[in-house]
């Protein structure tokens, strides 16, 4: 299940820039002043089109630009990419071909988007292209038991994680 | 006492084999931008270029590979040399080689969307523009290769003696003006009202070094010199010619140009070849004199665009003021600058005198690169002047041509300039070649593309020559079918070029100011693939044709369309296509547009800049995005190093008996006397008016015999030409101005030719009235002495002028 926050409707350049700004905010301190941090603006967007790292619009209505989902994973795709410590020329590589399958994990990944729930999830806008729903991320419960030794516990397979972590906590000491 | 740290997401290790590992979540994405260097589809482009007189036959194989796991559709949008026609494509996929067909252009894209659809490898080579071609290699499997080879032909251009082979290897990021329409190519930049074709045009820019270029160029001798001005080459001896490569390894980065002298190249022209069907017949008249010149009005348009930054604009200053100072007495001239803007200096024709030209270097010095390249307005400015009878209008075109509106910028020139010439003087790394020799064709004048690292005043005195009327018009091929159905122009250093079908003697006759000029030549027999040239020459005439008259679409498109598959070429109407069957290729497809790497002296500010000044983005892009990690964004104050520069004059022995070469030894004897005659280095005080020489760039030498090449830079010759004051005189004394005129002598120009003709005319002019001087008759005798035949012989007592100001003191070092 993928997350409703990356299925927007169609989207402009002012559009898109708004939507990704919106998920970058996310992420936690970000410095306004930061060009590498800050969320692209559509000057920086135009850029990443003539570099390949954005695709060629979706189509045109008139003579505005019509941007979608794709162009907003890989807007975004760059930009967690450049707070990793990567440069636009690593970026480049990296997303040569990428598909929206990775770069959606990708940016729930960076972003750390929780996945709703099925019963949860609201009616997403139908995107005929949008890929079949794949499990993506599941919420895993970690644990320092002693200094230096960590654990991970997935809570669907364990009924009752504290206890658990009491207890393997215990058997360290 | 424990407690949960937090809340992590992770993925699931993905359990469906052959998933994309990029589909790991940023982690995936972080390891490939990391990891050892994971390259872009196209590995490597391999030319092999063969050299035959005016004609080439190049082989380019580009290299592809699919560094996914994922099937790949590889698209790539590549330049070819501008003149040139694709002949022949294969598509090999290891053994197996698979010859594409010539077919209408949608019908192979057809073909191709249905191999594509039915998981077959294929490959399409589309043509877009003259110089820009759209390769797809479709149903590339993860971790294989490909190969596509792309034959091309094409006809040299004669210039001032030398045949220039210029082959292209990556695209830069042009301006495109207009207002955005739509997207229907794979190119990163829109179709816009401007150039309703341009998403086919532009591949994004390649952050990084472009693919390695392993190039090889075989030169049929005899040869007299190979010169390459943006790559150090090395060169060996092979079956009488010379096979030429870059020395050290090269990249898809910059133009690699080649200057080929052959031994002949007095005999050049007027000569002819056939292959037994076509003839190509090169023409200039023999010891064409100066041509009778009306007073000139000359007005100079240069491109202050952000590319011009840097280098090019500060060749471009220099060409302008060249160009200027080589004006005669009784011209007039008008300075106009451009970017997104036209600056003209004046609105008005200046006359030239000492203030004026003084006034414009000052003007012309001053200016700065900044915007867009609006080239259609200034044009419109260029030609907006109305014509004055008994006078010659020049337009003088300097820019690096870098913009995609080509369609109305030709129909802008043929329709407006009114009995003007448009001379275009492009000058980059990457010369935008297509655009600015179409608008000089369509200008009637002649286009010479410069590379930043030439010296600038050689070229354009050499330009001077022909910058006026031409020597010969209504060139025709008597009775034959010519390729260019409209009468030729003959320039001086220009020949003309007639592509004509059927073999046998053939009668060229033209109208000189002198009368009619007619010749009949033997061609000689040759293998050079001049059907296919025809085809591509004919194509060209109709392609400029339909530039000023897109009405004629209808009767045009059919007949482009008729010639390019009779004689199996590419062009807007055709396209090859070949499909490999042999193999099923299934699973999840991805595609990637090929980028290329910024041209050799741009900085990726410039690119921002071409590109993003485009529509709906009316603010340029200021500077490069910074990026983390010192990641390599180029600035012009660390800008790559000035190129490699080389000057390899050789002298090949080989002696063909066809041709009536000079033996070696004679030619050997004409290039020690024309290096006694070049200035020596004692002229230095002189020369440090000139601009600093290009760092010399040791080549590798694998010649048995080689000559040091007498370095053109900043020779004595030069200095006078840019001090000569606007009367022709040198600061108003005739002493001086007699001086300066032996000085130019000695250098090998008089006023019917060498590089100063202009000059010597002008001095010469000036001289005139004060005959009564003895030194001014001495001066003037040896000029009319020297334009006999005779060689220049100094006397004694020239050196009595050797207190004539520092003309002076340039002819004593001569003498020296």
């Amino acid at each position: 299940m993928t997350h409703p926050d990356l299925h927007p409707a169609d989207l402009t350049l002012d559009a898109l820039e708004a939507a990704a700004g919106r998920l970058l905010a996310r992420l936690p301190g970000a410095p306004e002043d930061d060009r590498v941090s800050a969320a692209p603006d559509a000057r920086t967007l135009r850029y990443y089109q003539t570099l390949g790292l954005m695709d060629k619009p979706s189509r045109y209505d008139g003579r505005q630009a019509i941007y979608g989902r794709r162009h907003l994973l890989q807007a975004v795709c760059v930009k967690l990419l450049q707070r990793a410590g990567r440069s636009l020329q690593q970026a480049q590589v990296a997303l040569a071909g990428a598909t929206d399958l990775a770069l959606e994990a990708a940016v729930i990944d960076g972003l750390g988007l929780e996945t709703p729930s099925a019963a949860q999830s609201a009616p997403r806008p139908t995107d005929p292209f949008a890929p079949l729903p794949e499990p993506v991320a599941k919420p895993l419960v970690s644990a320092q038991l002693a200094p230096g030794i960590f654990v991970m516990i997935d809570p669907s397979l364990v009924p009752d994680p504290a206890a658990m972590i009491r207890r393997l906590t215990g058997a360290c000491r | 006492m424990t407690q949960p740290l937090r809340t992590v997401d992770l993925l699931p290790i993905p359990s469906t084999q052959g998933a994309e590992p990029q589909s790991r979540g940023l982690g995936g994405l972080l390891a490939l931008s990391a990891g050892a260097e994971r390259a872009f589809p196209l590995l490597g482009v391999k030319v092999r270029a063969s050299i035959v007189g005016p004609c080439a036959r190049t082989v380019i194989e580009q290299r592809f590979h699919n560094p996914l796991s994922v099937t790949l559709d590889v698209v790539h949008i590549f330049p070819l040399p501008e003149d040139g026609a694709v002949v022949e494509v294969e598509l090999i996929c290891g053994d197996l080689v698979v010859r594409a067909e010539c077919q209408e252009r949608e019908q192979a894209a057809a073909r191709f969307a249905e191999a594509q659809a039915a998981g077959h490898r294929a490959a399409l080579l589309s043509r877009e523009r003259d110089d820009v071609h759209t390769l797809r290699v479709g149903n590339l499997p993860p971790g294989e290769e490909v190969r596509v080879r792309v034959v091309i032909v094409e006809r040299l251009d004669s210039v001032d003696g030398r045949f220039v082979w210029r082959f292209p290897t990556t695209i830069p990021p042009r301006y495109l003006p207009g207002e955005a329409v739509g997207h229907s190519g794979p190119g990163v930049l829109p179709d816009t009202t401007a150039a309703p074709d341009a998403s086919r045009l532009q591949p994004p820019v390649l952050l990084g070094n472009g693919a390695p270029l392993d190039l090889e160029v075989m030169v049929a001798g005899p040869l007299f010199a190979l010169e390459s001005s943006l790559h150090a080459v090395s060169m060996g001896l092979e079956g009488g010619g010379a096979r030429v490569a870059p020395s050290a390894s090269a990249r898809c980065d910059r133009d690699f140009v080649l200057h080929v002298s052959t031994a002949d190249a007095k005999a050049l022209t007027p000569r002819a070849w056939t292959d037994g069907a076509f003839t190509l017949a090169l023409f200039e008249p023999p010891g064409a004199a100066l041509a009778p010149q009306l007073p000139r009005d000359a007005v100079f348009l240069i491109d202050i665009s952000g590319s011009m930054d840097g280098e090019k604009l500060d060749a471009a200053k220099r060409a302008v003021i060249a160009a200027v100072h080589g004006l005669m007495p009784g011209d007039r001239f008008q300075l106009i600058a451009f970017d997104d803007r036209v600056e003209p200096q004046h609105s008005y024709l200046t006359e030239v005198t000492d203030q004026t030209l003084q006034k414009a270097d000052v003007w012309v010095k001053r200016l700065r690169a900044r915007g867009g390249t609006e080239m259609l307005p200034a044009l419109k400015a260029g030609f907006s002047l109305p014509p004055v009878a008994g006078r010659l209008r020049t337009v003088l075109f300097i820019t690096d041509g870098q913009a995609w509106n080509e369609g109305e910028l030709v129909a802008a020139v043929a329709n407006r300039r009114q009995g003007a010439l448009l001379f275009t003087l492009g000058i980059d790394t990457a010369a935008a070649g297509a655009l600015l020799k179409k608008l000089a064709r369509a200008g009637s004048g002649t286009c010479e593309l410069l590379t930043p690292q030439e010296d600038v005043e050689a070229a354009v005195a050499r330009l001077e020559a022909r910058f006026g009327s031409p020597l010969i018009t209504n060139l025709v091929a008597e009775g034959r079918v010519s390729a260019r159905t409209e009468p030729q122009v003959v320039f001086a250093g220009r020949p003309a070029a007639l592509l004509v079908e059927g073999d046998g003697p053939i009668t060229l006759r033209g109208d000189s100011p002198s009368g009619e000029h007619r010749v009949t030549l033997t061609p000689t027999r040759a293998p050079m693939p001049l059907g296919a040239l025809w085809g591509r020459e004919r194509i060209a005439a109709l392609e400029d044709r339909l530039a000023v008259r897109p009405f004629e679409e209808e009767a045009i498109l059919p007949e482009i369309r008729r010639v390019a598959l009779a004689h199996h070429l590419a062009s807007r109407c055709t396209s090859f296509v070949a499909v490999e069957t042999g193999r099923v290729v299934t699973g999840p497809k991805t595609e990637i547009v090929q980028p290329h790497a910024l041209p050799l002296g741009w900085s990726e500010g410039m690119a921002g800049q071409a590109m993003a000044s485009a529509p709906m983005m009316p603010s340029a892009m200021p500077a490069p995005m910074p990026a983390p990690g010192g990641a390599p964004t180029r600035s012009r104050a660390q800008a790559a190093p000035p190129p490699d520069v080389s000057m390899m004059d050789c002298m090949m022995m080989e002696s063909d008996a066809d041709d009536e070469a000079p033996s070696a030894s004679e030619l050997r004897r004409e290039s020690a006397k024309s290096k006694k005659a070049a200035p020596p280095r004692a002229a230095q005080p002189i020369r440090a008016a000139a601009p600093p020489p290009p760092p010399p760039a040791p080549a590798k030498q694998e010649l048995a015999e080689k000559e040091a090449a007498p370095a053109p830079q900043g020779s004595a010759d030069a200095f006078l030409a840019q001090t000569q004051g606007a009367d022709g005189s040198f600061g108003h004394d005739p002493r001086r101005t007699a001086a300066a005129l032996l000085v130019l002598l000695l250098c090998g120009s008089t006023r019917f030719k060498g590089l100063r003709r202009r000059a010597v005319a002008k001095a010469a002019a000036a001289l005139e009235a004060h005959r009564a001087l003895s030194e001014v008759s001495l001066a003037l005798d040896a000029l009319a002495a020297a334009e006999s035949g005779a060689p220049v012989t100094p006397s004694e007592s020239w050196r009595s002028l050797g207190d004539a100001g520092p003309e002076g003191v340039a002819l004593l070092g001569l003498l020296r």
